[in-house]
């Protein structure tokens, strides 16, 4: 996947967006092109509803949505899926009733490449899936469950893919894997990534630009290596 | 306890209570899938049986001639009730316990307006008597043996096409996580209706077979209905797998004690019970592991 | 008592109205107080009839009618309570399927019984001997009377099921009610006297049952259909689950309304009466059920009535 001539992959303009009648995002305005960009904030900020709004779970309330160069403001999320955007929710990654391989199977069904040929990407960059074939979703362990979910979503050759806090709860040694995980995925594959994480420290080594979400809110929206210290303990600041 | 009792109580029960397998794989594809409990499923039994019938003696066909088309109407009806019901009512955020009051009233109304279509008094199917023919030393119809291949065929190719087929993932998927379907692509109307069709189907077909042996009433699927819940409930943990063992052994120990107390009545008491209990046990150790 | 302007079909057609009423207000107590959804209403109904009408008609009572009648009636209701509280211990833990599937069973179950044990119950052909523990006179006046004597019964049950929603308990009730978790965070005592009303609530139904047996005078497992267990659920849902006026007005509005307005005074033609308006009826009655609770699922009173406690726990 090529950046396309610096049009950005992800427009989204003064989204509004929430649930249950609670407006949670104000007025969120960003680009994404074919880069790792984070979304960090703390507990509460919007970052699972900016997501889950992106993927067209939530229908926003206002705002405009342009993916690839079309408004999928509101589209059905699985048209959204159809044409690219893979979505890995926070908790509820994994059909639970599911086994691994079926799991995986699911996200094979959009895209042309050969099922096998996809399966034996996913298992080069999780090795550890390999001996999960069979095991029903449902009993895996967090940290291969948010392996599989990943594996699932990286299976719909998506050019976008939306990663909401893959590694909390994790144990450290899983939470260095993943981001390195993630690193790989963008460079060998050409993958954009949104990557909404608390853990900011991690998430600003991987990341080229980054969105500073406060209450709703777009704090700070910027080159990585640009957001100072100060700036972020303001985001983060409630 | 014979040898001739065993043999009797399986050929029986499985001859008799095939279309109770059948239709526990309808109700099992909603209930499992949709996480809905569907009372008005007995009338998409009780349907087929009419149309079966209807097909029948109207254009003078013979029952394997019907037993498709009459499980297609079903089918159809069932998407319809979706559509009419069950969709707006999804929309409406009814609660659980609300839908199946709702699909309470629904049994009732298609009850009874069937009724003003149909006709008040009990119906039979046109066919000629069965050739009987002893299987284990039990002689049964030769429909009844034809009826249970249909069902065992029927149901092994439903249970094929959900566990092994693009499709039955699809609908395996939605039941599991609808949101996380979506957002792998999954056509979430397009699987429903799939999924109500074939449980449509399912119980329609049902439905003619209790039909074309006994008598087509309007109680007919309500009978049943009881039994089909019970099957599901203890035997759908297993997925349709157990849901088809359960129906089978359920089948058999019905006929293995009417065989034993002479009265039909009797076993079906037996079973509630024997159910119940189960049902009360297995939630209790569950909240014990639970505890744990 | 000239009750020559009476008609007949006026005091069935109120008697029909006022057991519904009564069954939909214990009800109220199962479904819309402890949150019990019971599909098995006719089976306590059954049990406490037959209980009754088999203790009156077959022992051979030493002393008159009415003590014999008294006895039974508290047998019929003993019986159908004591049910209750097994019924209602069974589906204790079980979700909605299994509260379905064992009061819908325990309904089966009762007819099942009165089918069978035909020694007993008279089997499908019914049990008579069942009659009136008074005369007055004429049939229609033992009627009458006995329509006003159940009047005040349900009255009674009104009262007693406006009382318990007064109490602690029963706000606690109304209150917790939609909210599962919660309800089940206030731990044991809250189990055990949910549990004790949903027998109260069984017990009231038999004994109804039993009021209803002594005015057809004939006990048959006809009358242990499920359309009992419709009715008492349309009568409630429409009035509202909420409030215990709820029943009383659904009763009225929607059995009132089909059984003493458009029976009585609608001129329909003879032949209908057979078959066509009870299947109409049947038909109204599902589609208000459904109705109700997909655009009013609060009743057709609507949202605007609710207790203070509602509104001080919601602000």
């Amino acid at each position: 996947m090529s950046e396309t001539n610096g049009t950005p992959m992800l427009e989204v303009s003064g989204l509004r967006s929430g649930y249950h009648g609670v407006n949670v995002l104000k007025d969120i305005t960003f680009d994404v092109g074919n880069e790792v960009f984070s979304v960090l904030g703390a507990n509460g900020a919007g970052k699972t509803t900016l997501l889950a709004t992106l993927a067209r779970l939530i229908t926003s309330t206002a705002g405009s949505i342009t993916f690839l160069g079309n408004n999928v403001t509101r589209i059905p999320a699985f048209e959204t899926a159809a044409r690219g955007m893979g979505y890995v929710p926070q908790e509820r990654g994994v059909f639970p009733d599911l086994t691994v391989m079926e799991n995986l199977n699911v996200g094979g069904m959009i895209g042309e490449r050969s099922r096998e040929e996809r399966i034996d990407e996913v298992v080069a960059l999780f090795p550890d899936l390999g001996n999960l074939s069979n095991q029903i979703a449902g009993t895996l362990s967090g940290g291969e469950s948010r392996m599989v979910a990943c594996g699932r979503a990286l299976m719909q050759d998506p050019v976008l893919l939306l990663l909401d806090e893959p590694t909390a709860g994790l144990s450290p040694l899983y939470v260095d894997m993943f981001f390195e995980k993630i690193a790989e995925i963008h460079q060998d594959k050409g993958v954009g990534i949104i990557l909404a994480e608390q853990n900011a420290t991690k998430a600003l080594e991987v990341a080229d630009r980054v969105m500073v979400l406060s209450l709703g809110e777009a704090f700070a929206v910027m080159d990585a290596a640009n957001l100072t210290t100060d700036q972020l303990k303001e985001g983060y600041r409630i | 306890m014979d040898l001739d009792f065993f043999s009797k109580s399986i050929v029986i029960g499985l001859t008799e209570h095939a279309p109770l397998v059948l239709a526990a794989i309808g109700f099992a594809l909603l209930y499992r899938l949709t996480g809905l409990i569907n009372v008005a499923y007995s009338e998409t039994i009780t349907l087929g049986a009419y149309f079966g019938m209807w097909f029948n003696t109207t254009y003078d066909l013979n029952f394997y001639t019907v037993l498709l088309p009459a499980g297609i109407v079903a089918g159809l009806i069932s998407v319809g009730t979706y559509f009419a019901v069950f969709r707006p009512a999804k929309k409406l955020n009814v609660g659980a316990l609300e839908m199946i009051i709702i699909s309470f009233g629904l049994s009732i109304v298609l009850r009874h307006a069937l009724q003003f279509v149909f006709g008040y008094p009990v119906r039979f199917f046109e066919v000629p008597p069965p050739v009987s023919i002893r299987v284990l030393g039990v002689g049964v119809g030769a429909f009844r043996i034809l009826a249970v291949a249909s069902v065992a065929a029927v149901s092994l190719a439903l249970y094929y096409f959900i566990q092994r087929t693009s499709f039955g993932l699809q609908i395996r998927a939605l039941a599991s996580d609808e949101d996380l379907a979506q957002a792998s692509g999954i056509r979430p109307l397009f699987v429903t209706v799939l999924i109500w069709f074939i449980a449509g189907v399912a119980g329609g077909m049902a439905g003619a077979f209790y039909g074309v042996s006994s008598s087509v009433a309007p109680l007919l699927g309500w009978r049943q209905f009881l039994f089909i819940f019970l099957v599901v409930v203890v035997g759908g943990r297993k997925g349709l797998g157990g849901v088809i063992i359960t129906g089978a052994l359920t089948g058999i120990a019905l006929a293995a004690m009417t065989l034993q107390f002479g009265q039909v009545l009797y076993a079906q008491l037996a079973l509630i019970v024997a159910f119940v209990a189960l049902l009360k046990w297995r939630s209790k150790r569950s909240i014990e592991t639970v505890k744990v | 008592m000239n009750l020559n302007w009476l008609d007949a079909f006026l005091i069935s057609g109120l008697f029909s109205v006022v057991v519904i009423i009564g069954l939909a207000l214990l009800l109220h107590l199962q479904l819309g107080l402890t949150r019990i959804a019971n599909f098995g209403v006719v089976g306590f109904f059954g049990i406490g009839m037959y209980s009754f009408g088999v203790l009156f008609t077959k022992v051979d009572w030493p002393f008159g009618d009415l003590p014999a009648f008294l006895v039974s009636l508290a047998f019929g209701t003993l019986v159908a309570g004591l049910s209750g509280l097994l019924v209602g211990w069974l589906i204790a833990d079980l979700d909605e399927d299994g509260v379905l599937v064992g009061t819908l069973g325990f309904a089966t179950v009762v007819f099942i019984l009165a089918t069978t044990e035909q020694d007993l119950t008279g089997g499908a052909l019914g049990l008579g001997g069942l009659k009136f523990p008074y005369d007055v006179g004429t049939v229609k006046a033992d009627e009458f009377l006995w329509l006003i004597i159940v009047i005040i019964v349900v009255t009674l049950i009104f009262l007693y099921v406006w009382w318990v929603h007064r109490t602690p308990y029963g706000r606690l009730l109304i209150a917790t009610g939609a909210n599962e978790p919660l309800a089940r965070s206030l731990g044991k005592a809250t189990f055990r006297t949910k549990l004790w009303l949903f027998a109260v609530g069984s017990a009231g139904m038999g004994m109804i049952g039993a009021l209803f047996g002594v005015m057809e005078r004939f006990l048959a497992p006809e009358n242990l259909g499920i359309d009992v267990t419709l009715a008492a659920m349309v009568a409630l849902v429409i009035g509202g689950t909420a409030r215990a006026w709820g029943a009383v007005i659904g009763g009225f509005l929607i059995f009132g309304f089909f059984d003493i307005i458009v029976q009585s005074y609608i001129p329909f033609p003879k032949a209908w009466y057979g078959q066509a308006i009870p299947n109409a009826k049947l038909i109204v009655e599902g589609l208000v059920l459904m109705g109700v609770l997909l655009f009013r699922p609060l009743g057709i009173l609507g949202a605007m009535r609710r207790d203070k406690l509602m509104r001080r726990v919601h602000g």
